[in-house]
């Protein structure tokens, strides 16, 4: 759906990239996402990808078709998911919603008062945005984005500023919509927002992509081998994973104790982070 | 056409609802009392007033382009302050009629609040055709000082100060009427060439090429000024 190659560009008043001969792809129906810390170029490529930023260098492919090549009609198949909050703070929600959405083919638009249902925005419909906490702003930026049925959806940041039950509604109904088919391209630099959403995920530091992978594959490839038993007294001890299930020690041990946890010792995010890139996601 | 008047109506809506907006929203019946009442008052009541009568027609004609200058460039900076300047970029428009659109109203406004001042003022004869024509002239100083104030301002403090300096130029052309060798000098400013074809109406001249000159100077400015608006309003 989207293939990025050699992705080069400078902001007019630097002298440095902003990005770096990036090179990814993103499948449709895929959520892709790029986690670094901050400055490191995530939003810029957005930026890029949505048309806001153009002079890049290297080549943008989307549905098969250069970037530079597509038309306003370019805007009808993406919704962008912003970083803060944007909307009029004198205009109601739907005053706000029904003006952007007046640009669209009404054919496509979802119903207003349906779709901030998915955000708990339902019973505020009429309250104008200045009364709104920047969590209800955050979650009326993500009903914005998808109100016009998108096929490519870009999300910077899309649980920041949010409770976690809020949080928890934009993850299911960003799954939601990677089951109904759409490609989502995600920046944050939460790592457990990623974990959980990201198809696949690229770590991206000074604007050049050090790895890309799935989680799940990263965290087994960068975490130890081995079992962590934990024990109802406090104790604890390690095995290796490999041939566990003959090891002595570790059938004598948990024989002989009362068990209360066993783990792997899979590595997080931050910690693959860390060690691939030798930089913090706090940056 | 329908995305354009609701683009139009949102911003009478957005000026309605803020208060330090609103107020200026008077500012016409203010200067159809200043043109209507006071200054037939003061003519008759003082000797050698209406030496003074061109010029005041001259600024009271480009009052509303002012106001509805100010207040649009305040509605375009508040609109990038809080970022929402940056959805209008990723909306299925093209940019160039996205800023025409919302730069039809003030000047539409602004030529009707002109062309009532000019129709009904008491000094001068002038013909609805030649009225319409000037307030044209005179209401494309609105979209200019929209643009020119939003270009040049990250902010609305920056916005005030900039429109504070940019005012202070608009009834600087008048001077070109007492160094008459000199006057086209004044061509610089866009007011000069209204200023110059009020003059010339009312002393039954010709004002077709002073009004060309000032018509093709206005679009060409509102022109070069829209693609600098491109490049730093939807960031």
């Amino acid at each position: 759906m989207i293939a990025v190659k050699d992705l080069t560009y400078s902001y007019p008043s630097s002298s440095i990239n902003a990005l770096d001969g990036l090179n990814f792809k993103i499948e449709k129906g895929e959520i892709f996402g790029f986690l670094g810390p901050s400055g490191a170029g995530k939003s810029t490529c957005q930026k890029v990808l949505y048309k806001i930023l153009d002079n890049y260098s290297g080549s943008v492919q989307v549905d098969g078709k250069n970037l530079k090549d597509w038309g306003k009609s370019y805007f009808e198949i993406i919704g962008v998911g912003f970083e803060l909050p944007n909307h009029y703070p004198k205009l109601t929600a739907r005053e706000n919603l029904e003006l952007f959405a007046a640009f669209y083919p009404k054919e496509k638009l979802l119903p207003i008062p349906e779709i901030l249902t998915i955000v708990g925005l339902e019973n505020v419909i009429d309250d104008r945005v200045e009364s709104f906490s920047k969590g209800m702003q955050m979650r009326l930026n993500y009903v914005r984005a998808i109100m016009h049925d998108p096929e490519i959806l870009f999300f910077d940041e899309p649980t920041a500023g949010l409770d976690p039950m809020n949080a928890r509604k934009i993850i299911n109904h960003i799954k939601a919509l990677r089951e109904a088919g759409k490609t989502i391209f995600i920046t944050t630099h939460n790592m457990t927002t990623a974990d959980e959403l990201c198809d696949r995920i690229s770590f991206i530091v000074d604007g050049q992509i050090v790895l890309t992978d799935q989680p799940q594959k990263l965290k087994i490839q960068y975490g130890d081998d081995r079992v962590r038993v934990e024990l109802k007294n406090g104790q604890s001890s390690e095995f290796p994973l490999s041939k566990l299930g003959v090891n002595n020690d570790f059938l004598k041990f948990i024989r002989e104790h009362e068990v209360q946890k066993i783990h792997t010792s899979e590595a997080t995010l931050e910690k693959v982070f860390l060690q691939v890139t030798g930089k913090s996601l706090d940056v | 056409m329908h995305q354009l008047m609701l683009v139009g109506w949102n911003d009478f809506k957005l000026i309605f609802r803020d208060s330090s907006l609103k107020v200026y929203l008077a500012m016409p019946a203010l200067i159809f009392l200043v043109v209507f009442l006071l200054i037939p008052y003061l003519s008759q009541r003082f000797e050698g007033f209406q030496t003074f009568i061109p010029y005041i027609l001259m600024a009271a004609g480009m009052q509303a382009s002012v106001m509805f200058g100010f207040i649009y460039s305040m509605v375009l900076i508040h609109e990038k302050d809080i970022h929402v300047a940056r959805v209008y970029g990723i909306l299925p428009i093209s940019k160039g009629m996205f800023i025409i659109s919302r730069m039809v109203l003030p000047f539409l406004i602004s030529c009707l609040v002109t062309v009532v001042i000019f129709q009904f003022q008491s000094f001068y004869s002038i013909s609805i055709i030649d009225n319409i024509l000037l307030s044209m002239l005179c209401g494309l100083l609105a979209p200019v000082l929209a643009l020119l104030v939003t270009v040049l301002s990250k902010n609305k403090m920056e916005g005030l100060t900039w429109f504070k300096i940019i005012n202070m130029f608009v009834m600087i052309p008048v001077a070109a009427f007492f160094v008459p060798s000199y006057e086209h000098l004044f061509g610089i400013f866009p007011t000069h060439w209204a200023f110059q074809s009020l003059s010339k109406i009312i002393s039954m001249n010709s004002f077709v090429l002073v009004y060309i000159v000032g018509l093709l100077y206005s679009l060409v400015l509102i022109y070069l000024l829209m693609i600098r608006f491109r490049k730093v309003h939807f960031l």
